[in-house]
């Protein structure tokens, strides 16, 4: 029965994660949506430019851990992250100019004019209004190569900076430059990803052609983005459980952010076959690290067998982009007597409770109810959907009752024509 | 919180969780609700469906003395298929659920006649762009058509005068039978006016009997003729009355 229960809650793990990522559809909507304004930009006259610049994919819809972000408790439109990548000298251009480069030229098409928002503080943010609903913010980061960032040690090994760029940040009408290395990050993550994505591509790339003939006219055509590893799906469940667990929360503007969650789960994932026991372990690691809140316990004092998140002996919190080392996700961390660690940990604490513990003797449709506020009404509705509707073989799917329908009332509606 | 309603409760959702094994029944805020993925096959016109809905019911105060009040939460129908403004499904009139309901009134004939079926005209809706069994119009448009049905009559003049008597309460069984039979009353639809006003308050039928007057009015007006003023002019006044009465008990709680 408990075993039943296991399985059923995996499975359903797994649906919802499907539910807060693009669907295979959607996916390709975005991609033919995002190189159509690649190949604007690039068609683009740009002074003292000689070679081609390019717009390649970044963060999440790279990483294929793309979340459905939730504005005012309703499923909003997915954020397809975008950098634009171009070939001038870091020392030969301003940032402002390039900004206003990508921006003037995406002006200069009629239809992106309209799609414009107005100047974000790094991208030009593109919003797509589609047929089904189902939007789309394409948000494009302009950028240079960096070449002025040199090779560090860290405690998780040399970090890969040939793709480093330079990227802009307005703030108060005044441009800056700041690095990145989003191409990087994405290299290491596949790195970390790669033994499960091997283990599961075939079999996955089958599932996803035959459950989507409509979109793919071939199993080749079933993109590589779209298979996804309990790592994923793991990231994808926390971003998820962040977002709406901290929604109108007093420390909302303190909460996990999302670079830090993916980069600890990708560090801390031991290849677990699946979703569940990919979460278990990613939870309950980190929640080994709560006692760092306490000041006078020193790392060496404990027996972790690694050290992913680092407390120096002044307070401060080190958490190192693996692929931009100067870069410190936890740099704000000591703050206001270290509040973003204090939420942080206190995070962790939570998806303990509700993702992981809640399997301790509940009937599975209780847990699936208590998730509806944890995960969203809508996602865990879809989730068990489609876990009832199919025919699964490691759990018994539920007898469906038979009704002949007769002499049925006909719907009424009470109010003229809602709108 | 009563121990026998509670029992009733519990007895009635045992007989729907023995077919609907994914169905919860929680207490919140004061009230039982029914919660959890209602998985059925349903059938009409030999066109099978199966499906699965994520529900609400909510078993009102009075019950079993009013009916179920029941939620989709998956978000799947939109509020521009026959949803009330408070988001429960608009089944049918009102009247229409109840007859209904009061046929069997467990929560499982509830589920399995009513709900049920309205799920399955959704989905196929879906699937074929049409209603399976029919739907009745928005508003006074949709109480005539219902009366219409509900007494079997194709005159204008015939539902009118049926839903005058109800909500007038102008029962005169001697009289002929306004659906021109030629019989009298007593020996026609007579019975079946009798045992409808069980169903609903006398202010329900008057209101029922506004929007039929008013609609009927707006047709006649829209043929360039015009219906019996006086009729309409004593509705109006009676409807704005019970109106008031209502928003001001609204305001009250």
């Amino acid at each position: 029965m408990i075993y039943e229960t296991k399985n059923r809650y995996i499975e359903f793990l797994d649906k919802v994660a499907e539910e807060l990522d693009i669907p295979p559809s959607k996916y390709k909507q975005a991609v033919e949506r995002y190189k159509s304004v690649g190949k604007w930009l690039r068609d683009g006259n740009y002074l003292n430019l000689k070679n081609e610049l390019s717009i390649h994919p970044q963060g999440s819809f790279l990483l294929g851990t793309v979340v459905r972000p939730v504005k005012e408790g309703r499923e909003s439109d997915y954020d397809i992250d975008l950098v634009c990548q171009i070939p001038f000298e870091k020392d030969s251009v301003t940032p402002e100019e390039i900004k206003s480069m990508v921006g003037d030229r995406l002006k200069a098409n009629e239809k992106y004019q309209a799609m414009l928002e107005k100047e974000g503080r790094r991208c030009w943010t593109l919003n797509y209004a589609e047929e089904d609903g189902i939007g789309f913010h394409l948000d494009v980061l302009p950028s240079v190569p960096d070449k002025t960032l040199h090779l560090i040690e860290t405690f998780q090994g040399s970090s890969p900076l040939e793709k480093a760029i330079a990227i802009t940040d307005k703030q108060e009408n005044q441009y800056k430059w700041n690095s990145s290395n989003p191409l990087g990050f994405a290299d290491w993550f596949t790195e970390k990803n790669k033994e499960s994505f091997t283990r599961i591509v075939l079999n996955e790339r089958k599932r996803i052609f035959e459950a989507n003939t409509k979109v793919f006219a071939n199993i080749d055509e079933v993109p590589d983005q779209l298979i996804k590893t309990p790592l994923q799906k793991s990231i994808q469940i926390l971003k998820r459980h962040r977002d709406l667990r901290f929604v109108g929360h007093s420390n909302e503007k303190d909460k996990p952010i999302s670079m830090i969650i993916t980069t600890l789960s990708a560090l801390l994932y031991s290849g677990e076959a699946d979703t569940y026991s990919a979460l278990k372990n990613i939870i309950e690691k980190l929640d080994a690290y709560v006692q760092f809140l306490n000041p006078a316990i020193q790392f060496n004092e404990i027996v972790l067998d690694r050290k992913i998140i680092d407390r120096t002996l002044d307070g401060k919190w080190y958490l190192p982009n693996p692929a931009n080392p100067a870069e410190n996700f936890a740099d704000k961390w000591h703050e206001n007597n270290s509040k973003k660690a204090r939420c942080f940990f206190e995070w962790v604490r939570w998806v303990k409770e509700d993702l992981v513990q809640i399997l301790n003797g509940l009937e599975f449709k209780k847990i699936k109810e208590s998730l509806k506020p944890l995960l969203g009404e809508v996602v865990v509705s879809n989730a068990s959907r489609k876990m009832l509707l199919s025919s699964s073989l490691a759990f018994q799917t539920p007898k469906v009752p038979h009704i002949e329908i007769s002499e049925p009332n006909k719907p009424y509606s009470d109010y003229g024509l809602f709108i | 919180m009563d121990y026998l309603f509670e029992n009733l409760i519990r007895d009635q959702f045992n007989e729907v969780l023995e077919r609907y094994t994914e169905l919860l029944l929680v207490f919140n805020k004061g009230s039982f609700f029914i919660r959890g993925s209602l998985l059925f096959s349903a059938e009409y016109a030999r066109e099978p469906i199966k499906e699965c809905f994520e529900i609400e019911l909510k078993i009102p105060d009075e019950y079993p003395k009013d009916h179920p009040k029941p939620r989709e939460t998956g978000g799947r129908i939109s509020k521009g298929f026959h949803i009330n403004e408070d988001g429960t499904l608009c089944l049918c009139t009102k009247l229409g659920i109840r007859l209904k309901f009061f046929e069997n009134p467990t929560i499982l004939r509830f589920v399995e006649d009513q709900v049920i079926p309205f799920l399955y005209s959704f989905s196929y809706f879906e699937e074929f762009g049409k209603m399976p069994s029919g739907e009745y119009s928005h508003e006074k448009k949709g109480i005539y058509q219902f009366y219409k049905d509900l007494f079997k009559v194709s005159e204008d003049m015939s539902v009118l005068e049926f839903v005058k008597i109800l909500g007038l309460d102008e029962y005169r069984g001697h009289l002929p039978c306004p659906c021109k039979s030629g019989k009298r009353l007593r020996q026609c639809h007579g019975s079946q006016i009798l045992s409808l006003k069980k169903f609903q308050s006398i202010d329900d039928f008057f209101s029922d009997f506004s929007q039929v007057v008013f609609y009927l009015e707006e047709e006649s007006i829209k043929k360039g003729k015009f219906l019996d003023k006086a009729l309409a002019e004593k509705a109006l006044k009676r409807f704005n009355k019970i109106n008031k009465k209502e928003k001001a008990s609204e305001q009250k709680k």
